[in-house]
């Protein structure tokens, strides 16, 4: 749990620190065609099994690819798009979507909390994969 | 018995005849009222523009066939009859004016007050509600594109509860005029689905009680107006607030297609682990060179594999050309049950405007950009265009006569459409 608890808040503090470096790789519209990092960065997912409660907050994160992304820095892989994130309210990290929407990814815990503009909020958890031979 | 002639001149009897008279003078008036509410409204006038503007094809032949013209006729003078009734109908689709304004008047209703929005809804500019028209012996719906800007009717609570007073008093019943043009094809809200939905702009409405006194009054906002950029994010997710699709720039679930196949190759495997690459298959369209695959068919429920698949899958299928650059990718994760509601709004609040879609009882499909080869698509009886998503019930046709809730499939299938035209076989 401690483990999870630092990979939650590196990751947080990963983006805010590049994010505050300026560097400005992904242009004006926050997105771009990419391929995501073949090491760098770490991979998070949403819950697999969530309640019903949570269901229209999965729904939004899987058709915007942030159901399982890579978080390198200020930069979320979302499959091949990169999205880049900006600084939000309490500490938070901005996302913008190609809809127009915006995701807040806030630290909460061992998880990153994605919470849509629309009210709509999941937790992301750290991957782990269990390799299928 | 004999009536009594003279008792019609009897106080009670003049009563009577009163209450008979005036009986049948509200009769004559509630005729007069249902013949008015059609009234400037041609059902075959609005389905010519409809197939004026959509390049629908109407088969005039079968219809003139069907015609009472052609009916009468004798079977002597019925080739004669059929010929000339499919030139006069020609002649009427070709004159069809897609400019042309409609009014109708349609039964409604108003919902009870929403506490939490301060509002009331009319119930025809609620997402899912259409005007059915038959027009040439088939049924055409008309939904409104911007239906949500007139759809709710909003106050304060103190002002509501004497507007809701007086809609008890008339049994919530009202008559909605409306006034409107035919603008395309389908529900851009993607919530009235199957064959032949004209897209209408509201241009105005007024909602009547039974006397033809207004009720209300709903403001409405043109349909540049509503889908442009700041407008208010629909109640229903109607499409008002997404804006238009582009194909060009579209995803689906971050996965692009025109991408070389190796680089999407390196994502799968950093996002997913193990990645299949192989032949495109014998039954895959020749133009294909190749696949990349994610969770082989593990998404769906079948007969014999029952119990093992669980919430949370991804499963993913790429096709690539001969250049190794794709033109196809299909996603698809299951859920634990989710409405179909939740799956149309957060659709349409990501694409826009439906430009078809289909509900056939286990899977509800919505489309989005220029329509393609049918060869191409996931699901052959869905909508047929380049990006599509289908909400499917994921149990197997024998668990489906169970009470459980089941897990739901979302397939999102993005074909690049432009390379679909140029390499036609």
């Amino acid at each position: 749990m401690k483990a999870h608890s630092r990979s939650a808040a590196c990751a947080i503090a990963c983006i805010l620190v590049l994010a505050a470096s300026g560097c400005d790789k992904a242009g004006t519209s926050g997105t771009e065609v990419s391929t995501a990092p073949s090491r760098a960065g770490e991979v998070w997912e949403i819950d697999r099994v969530a309640d019903r409660a949570a269901a229209p907050a999965a729904v939004a994160a899987y058709v915007n690819g942030l159901h399982v992304m890579v978080l390198d820095g200020d930069d979320a892989y979302a499959g091949m798009t990169r999205l880049r994130a900006t600084a939000g309210g309490n500490g938070a990290r901005v996302l913008k979507l190609a809809s127009g929407g915006e995701v807040q990814l806030a630290s909460a815990g061992d998880a990153i909390e994605l919470r849509f503009s629309g009210g709509e909020s999941i937790p992301l958890r750290k991957q782990q994969r269990t390799e299928r031979k | 018995m004999k009536p009594n002639l003279s008792s019609a001149a009897h106080p009670t009897c003049l009563a009577r005849w009163l209450i008979v008279s005036l009986a049948f003078a509200v009769l004559a008036l509630a005729q007069s009222t249902a013949r008015a509410q059609s009234d400037g409204f041609d059902p075959e006038e609005a389905a010519l523009v409809y197939h004026k503007l959509t390049s629908e094809p109407l088969d005039l032949n079968a219809i003139a066939q069907r015609s009472n013209e052609v009916r009468r006729a004798s079977n002597f003078d019925r080739p004669d009859a059929i010929k000339a009734e499919t030139a006069r109908l020609q002649e009427a689709l070709d004159g069809a004016d897609p400019a042309r304004e409609f009014t109708i008047r349609v039964n409604s209703g108003i919902s009870q007050y929403d506490h939490d929005r301060g509002e009331f809804s009319i119930t025809l500019f609620s997402p899912g509600y259409f005007i059915p028209v038959q027009a040439f012996g088939q049924q055409y719906q008309i939904a409104f594109a911007n239906a949500e800007s007139a759809r709710p009717i909003a106050m304060p609570k103190e002002t509501a509860r004497e507007f809701d007073t007086q809609l008890n008093r008339i049994g919530r019943s009202v008559v909605n005029e409306v006034h409107f043009r035919i603008i395309g094809k389908g529900d851009p809200s993607g919530a009235v689905t199957g064959a032949r939905v004209m897209r209408a702009e509201l241009l105005g409405a007024r909602l009547l009680d039974r006397q033809g006194r207004v009720v209300f009054t709903p403001t409405v906002q043109p349909v540049a107006v509503a889908a442009g950029p700041g407008a208010p994010v629909a109640a229903g997710g109607a499409a008002a607030a997404a804006p238009p699709f582009d194909l060009a720039g579209a995803d689906v679930a971050g996965f692009r297609i025109g991408v070389k196949a190796k680089d999407l190759e390196s994502t799968l495997q950093r996002l997913f682990g193990n990645v299949s690459r192989g032949q495109a298959g014998k039954n895959a369209d020749q133009r294909f060179g190749g696949t990349l695959v994610v969770n082989d068919q593990t998404c769906a429920n079948y007969p014999g594999r029952r119990g093992t698949v669980a919430p949370g899958m991804v499963c993913v299928t790429a096709f690539f050309d001969t250049d190794e650059v794709v033109r196809s990718i299909r996603v698809e994760r299951v859920f634990p049950y989710v409405e179909g509601e939740v799956f149309r709004k957060t659709l349409v609040g990501r694409y826009g405007a439906v430009a078809n879609a289909r509900n056939l009882g286990s899977s509800y499909s919505l489309g989005w950009g220029p329509e393609i080869d049918r060869a191409l698509l996931y699901d052959k009886s869905g909508p047929p265009h380049a990006l599509t998503a289908h909400y499917v019930d994921n149990r197997d046709y024998i668990a489906r006569s169970g009470n459980a809730l089941p897990q739901i499939r979302i397939v999102l299938h993005l074909v690049d459409a432009g390379w679909a035209a140029k390499s036609k076989p």
